[in-house]
């Protein structure tokens, strides 16, 4: 018994990694830029979150979307000002810009709000439990898996059926031959950026009301951003949906074996999956 | 005589001042002693606090304070019937080891200050430039144990030029055990720790003074920062029937924990934490759950004690940071303003402020009742080290409401000097 409430929380943590891999993975997918400020993008997320939080009582949930909006206004703007700058064959000047705006983020964030560790308040929402077979789980975090598969679900059915997603998709299978058909690539990156600005700042809302966050999060986060798009494989979402899944219960369990190393099975399936799966689970089912 | 001026790194320095702090830097880089003067009416005084970095909370209140002292010192202090003016220089470690050595380097080495005040946990690396260059240290906010340990050294040898006034980290585990045994609470007690050099030393004293108690330990181990889920941990102590938690903990993870603790019904009577309750913001950030949660204290704002330097007792220093700032009070405050009074204290007993010998000296000899206390060098039975009091408190909602909540000492069980400010209540009795 203890063993299925050990994994089901397993699975709920897993949710929430999936949907902070996501933006990352959403981001190299689509324009193969490596955004290293993710981590940190996700962190100033749920300051603002936090920020927004008294204007939704009652229902504290509903401030992911103003974060979201503000964040995908970020995004374009993140995009269309500094990234398109210095896009090009070369990978090395976007991952040194966004390097660097992830040092400014992350002082900035220091700077104005302090060193201190926050939390984004939900009322009871926090605190609520409901029990299945006589184990008792938390309400928040089963809806943050819930949310996490929404999303995942709601992007890939729009980028297959929607005017933008398809174009997303082309522009990122080869953005020389979209522009044959007429299509400003630039623009479209701008979009991608917004969006995945925007799948993070949900994420980091979620993170600051599931547990707290302090300017300094951001590092571990873009860790497990890194861990869930490798182990699920780059460009496949449930694979990284799977791959955050995975994370999740790994961490989980190790930490009931060993709560002094148990971050390390995290790691170890991670570098596991590097070696003898490149592709990571996607590559592994599509072989 | 013309005195020229010259610019160097942003401070206007005179040219005989250039070539001797030239020339000390040349002589330290072949570990002679200093042969720079500096001029010999100005007390040049060299303050180091963690104002930025992972740690930048517990050095929140020192600017504030160091202001405080600047203003009364603005003119000058007169020792053995000559005047001095007061030059301070303040340095911020950034939470940073490494930093803390280059600033040590600096201000010792180039600045050649006449004394070293350091209120910073990592000031190791700063109090053993001290120590090779004779300038008189003293440091505080941190436990006397670790200040042995990280130099080699110990109780019975100290050290030539540096001193530490603070509490003892095995006091806190004595205060904890004896406020539960005097609440009542079923002794079952879940443990967990921060994976540092702190949370391993506590886990290894709490457990054995647990054992010998007669407590039963329900384990939840020692946990990396990067942890995001307490699940196991929740689980592992509602399953043990702990009605206690205790650990090394600090506010985020904490917040974490009790959110799990409530979802999964975990049902305690006492929550007492190191590190994570020692500020308000720390059980703030649990919302309006932060009623109840304990934790060690070393100085609040009711305390009985006053300042040797500006006759404000606890209550009035607290509220003038608290009207000047619009922050509450902090613990730290309390030896922020302390470190001040015992260097004060020192220069004006030496007789001759420029004289290191006899500063150092002066420190040796120092029983000093201070804003937290007393702090007693003289008839401490250990070298180098004054021990302060160190007791137990429990964060209650405010009545007053300016803040949410305040900070009450609760017992006195290695302190019986400190008077009770409020009764120990299980969690229970706050909803």
């Amino acid at each position: 018994m203890i063993w299925i409430e050990t994994i089901a929380n397993g699975i709920f943590l897993g949710g929430l990694y999936a949907l902070i891999g996501l933006g990352l993975g959403f981001t190299f997918g689509v324009m193969k830029i490596v955004n290293i400020a993710q981590g940190d993008f996700i962190v100033a997320a749920a300051f603002i979150g936090l920020a927004l939080a008294p204007w939704t009582p009652g229902a504290a949930l509903l401030v992911v979307i103003p974060v979201a909006i503000i964040a995908f206004l970020i995004g374009l703007a993140l995009q269309s000002l500094l990234i398109n700058r210095v896009l090009g064959k070369d990978q090395i000047p976007q991952i040194l810009l966004t390097f660097g705006i992830a040092i400014i983020l992350r002082n900035g964030m220091v700077e104005w709000f302090g060193a201190n560790s926050r939390s984004i308040p939900t009322g009871s929402l926090r605190f609520a439990s409901f029990s299945v077979g006589g184990l008792r789980f938390g309400v928040l975090p089963a809806l943050v898996l819930v949310i996490a598969l929404c999303l995942f679900a709601a992007l890939h059915w729009w980028l297959r059926h929607s005017r933008m997603g398809r174009t997303i998709v082309a522009t990122a299978d080869d953005y020389e031959v979209v522009q044959l058909l007429g299509v400003n690539y630039r623009r479209v990156y701008n979009i991608a950026t917004g969006i995945a600005l925007a799948l993070s700042a949900i994420a980091g809302v979620l993170l600051g009301m599931r547990g707290s966050f302090t300017p300094y999060s951001g590092v571990d986060r873009l860790l497990i951003a890194f861990e869930v798009v490798i182990i699920g494989g780059i460009g496949s979402f449930w694979g990284m949906f799977a791959g955050g899944l995975i994370l999740g219960v790994t961490q989980i369990v190790g930490l009931k074996f060993d709560p002094t190393a148990g971050l390390m099975y995290g790691h170890i399936v991670f570098f596991l999956i590097l070696i003898f799966a490149p592709m990571g689970i996607a590559g592994l089912l599509r072989r | 005589m013309v005195t020229m001026r010259y610019r160097l790194n942003g401070q206007r320095i005179s040219r005989r001042n250039f070539l001797q702090s030239a020339a000390g830097v040349a002589a330290g880089a072949l570990a002679a002693p200093t042969v720079a003067r500096a001029d010999d009416r100005t007390i040049k005084i060299g303050y180091v606090d963690q104002l930025t970095g992972i740690r930048a909370n517990f050095g929140e209140t020192a600017p504030w304070v160091r202001d405080q002292i600047a203003a009364l010192y603005k003119n000058g202090i007169d020792i053995g019937g000559k005047h001095y003016a007061v030059e301070i220089l303040t340095r911020d470690s950034q939470s940073d080891p490494n930093r803390m050595g280059s600033i040590g380097n600096e201000l010792v080495l180039r600045e050649n200050v006449d004394l070293f005040l350091v209120a910073d946990g990592l000031a190791a690396p700063a109090l053993e430039i001290c120590d090779q260059h004779g300038t008189p240290g003293i440091s505080t906010i941190l436990q006397w144990e670790p200040f042995y340990s990280m130099r080699g050294s110990s109780p019975e040898k100290g050290y030539p030029w540096t001193f530490l006034f603070f509490w003892s980290g095995a006091d806190i585990i004595k205060n904890y055990i004896g406020m539960w045994e005097q609440s009542g609470i079923e002794k079952t007690v879940g443990t967990f720790y921060e994976d540092n050099d702190f949370g391993r030393a506590f886990s290894g004293g709490m457990s054995a003074s647990l054992a010998k108690a007669g407590f039963k330990e329900v384990k939840g181990g020692i946990f990396k920062e990067q942890v995001d889920d307490f699940s196991n941990q929740v689980s592992a102590f509602r399953d043990g029937g702990a009605k206690i938690v205790t650990g090394l903990v600090f506010p985020q993870h904490f917040s974490t924990f009790w959110g799990q603790g409530k979802q999964a019904g975990l049902q305690l009577e006492a929550a007492t934490i190191a590190a994570a309750f020692v500020f308000p913001s720390g059980v703030e950030v649990l919302g309006d759950q932060g009623a109840g949660m304990s934790t060690e204290i070393w100085f609040n704002n009711k305390l009985p004690f006053k300042s040797s330097l500006t006759g404000q007792d606890a209550s009035q220093f607290c509220s003038t940071y608290e009207k000047d700032t619009g922050k509450q009070w902090a613990q730290p405050m309390g030896y922020h303003h302390a470190i001040w009074e015992v260097g004060f204290a020192a220069l004006k007993a030496s007789g001759d402020p420029k004289n290191r010998k006899a500063v150092r000296d002066a420190i040796a000899n120092l029983d000093l009742d201070t804003i937290i206390g007393k702090v007693d060098f003289k008839n401490s039975p250990m070298k180098s080290v004054a021990n302060t009091w160190v007791t137990m408190g429990q964060w209650h909602r405010s009545k007053d409401g300016k803040f949410p909540y305040e900070l009450f000492v609760t017992n006195n069980v290695t302190a019986p000097n400190v008077p009770i400010q409020a009764p120990f209540l299980p969690l229970s009795k706050f909803g």
